[in-house]
């Protein structure tokens, strides 16, 4: 089965929601985002970035609850589906095998 | 009795009316969760006023302008810019040039051409017509 490649905000997204549990919605998927990578990411990447992962089949999202400071708008909360979770130990034992193979190559240069 | 100065932080969850124009380009299925996610970050960083609504309308448009582009991109399996572009300079002006080949190719970037502007047109009234309530 091939493998699902992830781009450089989807995985963020993956592991911030893998993270976040129960409480992965947008805005703290945001700041879980930023905090780790040291970015100042947009909201609109990382809503593109969910949007993407959904369309890829990697997540699945559920409507909550929904609070006052919301004006009674229900949040989305996002979950890694058994694809997602694939698709990210797969992306890590590619990485680790690359850092392996090459790390002499960088210390190196 | 002395009238207390009341705030009623309820106004603060109102949407205002440019941001509700904005929010239309958002996916329906989509909107009313991210809508409340602007409204919980805004209220959470303290915004009030004209910078709210500034802020709100700002974070949703780049949102709406963002997953428009993805869903279009959706349609498409577009090569990298730079592919096109060196491979119609390198291969595309000698065909172009000869014979009932190159007239036949001409004729189809014509026809491709018009229809993405027709595309791109339905696209932008939709939009239009979407913010406007229709």
């Amino acid at each position: 089965m091939p493998r699902t490649d992830l781009g450089d905000m989807e995985h963020l997204v993956l592991l911030a929601i893998l993270r976040l549990g129960k409480e992965a919605y947008g805005i703290p998927i945001l700041d879980e985002v930023c905090a780790r990578s040291g970015r100042d990411v947009s909201r609109a990447t990382v809503y593109v970035a969910l949007k993407r992962l959904e369309q890829k089949g990697l997540l699945v999202s559920r409507l909550g609850e929904s609070t006052p400071e919301r004006g009674g708008r229900a949040k989305r909360f996002y979950k890694l589906k058994p694809s997602g979770l694939k698709a990210l130990r797969e992306s890590r034992e590619m990485f680790l095998g690359l850092w392996r193979d090459y790390e002499s190559v960088l210390d190196r240069a | 009795m002395m009238a207390t100065d009341h705030t009623d932080d309820t106004d603060e969850t109102r949407v205002p009316r440019t941001l509700t124009m904005v929010a239309r380009l958002i996916p329906a299925w989509e909107r009313e969760a991210i809508l409340g996610d602007l409204l919980e970050d805004a209220e959470s960083r303290g915004l009030r006023g004209a910078r709210r609504t500034a802020w709100l309308a700002g974070e949703c448009g780049a949102i709406a302008a963002g997953l428009s582009v993805q869903r279009v991109r959706a349609w498409f399996v577009l090569p990298p810019v730079h592919e096109v572009v060196s491979g119609l300079a390198i291969d595309g002006r000698a065909v172009l040039r000869g014979g009932a080949g190159g007239a036949a190719l001409r004729a189809l970037l014509f026809v491709g051409s018009v229809a993405t502007l027709v595309l791109g047109v339905e696209l932008l009234v939709g939009s239009l017509m979407s913010a406007a309530g229709f």
